[in-house]
């Protein structure tokens, strides 16, 4: 039995593939295997949600092929090919975090790949309590709750799985490559596009739920805004022309799925080498600002993901968090 | 549509779980709907987990007959006693504190820990400063439990 949203995302595929001739209630009906009347149920729904969805008690209905296709669960689920990630979506026009919204539905036991996505955050979070720029209506954000059988020192390694899975999406959609910065910001052209933050709950041998968090700056103007201004970029910026969020939004599930999937049957060091590959700090002067300070030249990173740095008296530092700044190209 | 259509909706809508109906035909068209519908937006079904019930055999036995009991990193990472640095910490000193509570995060390669307290009393020392590193199994308090 599909949930309410799968149904209201089939009816719209339905409508969809018809183009501008109409389908019946009753193909509708028989296709889903639902009533008439579930299904006029849906078409009110549907129509509450802003989809111009045109009846005609003889010929049936026909979606009003002008309106712009909006951004929400119905369109991300109607065009979702993942089976873990995004099978459950918690989607708001407005939220004050998707992590902290995420988090909460972890501790009440959300499924692993349960996904929140918000159209817009007023309190879109950053490491250490920085904010995220997240106005409405332009970028993604969204947050995916996980439940990996690791323990929590391996659960490190998610954070590369992300930056490469996110760095793969932003690059299926930007002419431009995309960096990435350790360990897990992604760049265009020297300016961030896309921010993760991985929060987590363990017990001493294992992971109870990990959720993270993903901020990609799609069709935002950069310049509009002083927390942005000559720090960020945007894809659609770059490319001169929007991104769709929905299209964006799910190759970023299928993609995090298959690197998620694979990492947990046959390990992560496929993350690790492609993480390298998208890593332009190597040999480059770096300053880490943490509980100590620490500059050198980047080595770049082991096998645990940490970063190294060999210091100018020529040791060499294995550094796990603090911020930290590349000297430009 | 007369009287008697609107009537026969009506019982027709009472009769379903329907929440609003709208009908049009060539007289024109008319809406029904219930005065005590529930906004579908508000509702979804989460399926909780079985709660997890670990038995705390282990620690117990190592901390003999002390009622005063540790509370440990589960992993190297960075020590934070508050989710941001102008927050409120967590857990101060003489907090009461709940089992399952969050006391700290300890951060990892961007990975926020929360880290819970294993046990159900009050906090008598904090034992690593706040933005230090820490090793895993390194005390970071004491709670003397109840």
């Amino acid at each position: 039995m599909m949930d309410r949203t799968s149904q209201e995302a089939e009816i719209i595929r339905l409508l969809r593939a018809n183009g501008e001739g109409h389908v019946s209630g009753q193909t509708i009906s028989r296709t889903l295997g639902i009533s008439r009347t579930a299904v006029w149920k849906h078409i009110v729904s549907l129509r509450n949600a802003g989809y111009l969805i045109e009846g005609s008690p003889r010929k049936g209905y026909v979606l009003a092929d002008r309106h712009p296709v909006p951004f929400n669960s119905v369109e991300i689920t109607s065009a979702l090919d993942t089976d873990l990630i995004g099978r459950e979506i918690f989607f708001y026009e407005s939220i004050d975090s998707t992590n902290t919204k995420a988090m909460e539905l972890a501790r009440s036991g959300a499924a692993d790949g349960t996904v929140v996505v918000a159209d817009g955050q007023c309190k879109g979070r950053g490491r250490l309590g920085r904010g995220w720029y997240s106005p409405p209506g332009v970028n993604l954000y969204t947050s995916i709750i996980l439940r990996p059988a690791i323990p929590p020192e391996r659960a490190q390694a998610m954070t590369l799985l992300s930056a490469v899975a996110v760095a793969e999406t932003v690059g299926r959609f930007s002419p431009v490559r995309p960096h990435v910065k350790w360990p897990n910001d992604v760049l265009i052209a020297s300016r961030k596009v896309a921010g993760i933050l991985t929060e987590m709950s363990s017990e001493t041998d294992r992971v109870n739920f990990m959720v993270v968090g993903i901020g990609v700056n799609l069709n935002m103007d950069p310049e509009s805004s002083d927390e942005t201004r000559r720090v960020a970029a945007s894809i659609g910026k770059e490319n001169g022309r929007d991104v769709e969020r929905t299209n964006f939004a799910c190759t970023l599930y299928s993609v995090f799925e298959r690197w998620y999937k694979t990492s947990l049957k046959e390990g992560f060091k496929p993350v690790y080498e492609a993480w390298k590959g998208y890593f332009d700090g190597v040999g480059r002067e770096v300053r880490i600002k943490g509980f100590t300070n620490t500059e050198g030249i980047c080595l770049g990173i082991d096998g645990e993901g940490a970063l190294l740095v060999r210091r100018p008296s020529g040791d060499i530092e294995r550094i796990i968090s603090g911020d930290v700044s590349f000297s430009t190209l | 549509m007369d009287l008697k259509d609107i009537k026969a909706l009506y019982r027709f809508l009472k009769s379903t779980d329907i929440v609003e109906l709208e009908v049009e035909d060539s007289r024109g068209r008319v809406r029904v709907k219930r005065a005590e519908a529930v906004s579908e937006e508000a509702v979804r079904i989460v399926t909780p987990a079985a709660p997890v019930e670990e038995k705390k055999e282990r620690e117990e036995a190592k901390e003999e007959k002390s009622n005063i009991k540790t509370i440990t990193s589960p992993m190297v990472g960075t020590f934070y006693r508050a989710p941001s640095p102008d927050a409120p910490p967590f857990v101060e000193l003489g907090s009461k504190v709940k089992s399952g509570q969050v006391v700290c995060i300890i951060e990892a390669m961007k990975i926020m820990n929360e880290v819970e307290s294993e046990f159900t009393g009050k906090v008598v020392a904090v034992l690593v400063e706040n933005g230090q590193p820490v090793e895993y199994g390194e005390p970071l308090f004491n709670v003397e439990v109840e």
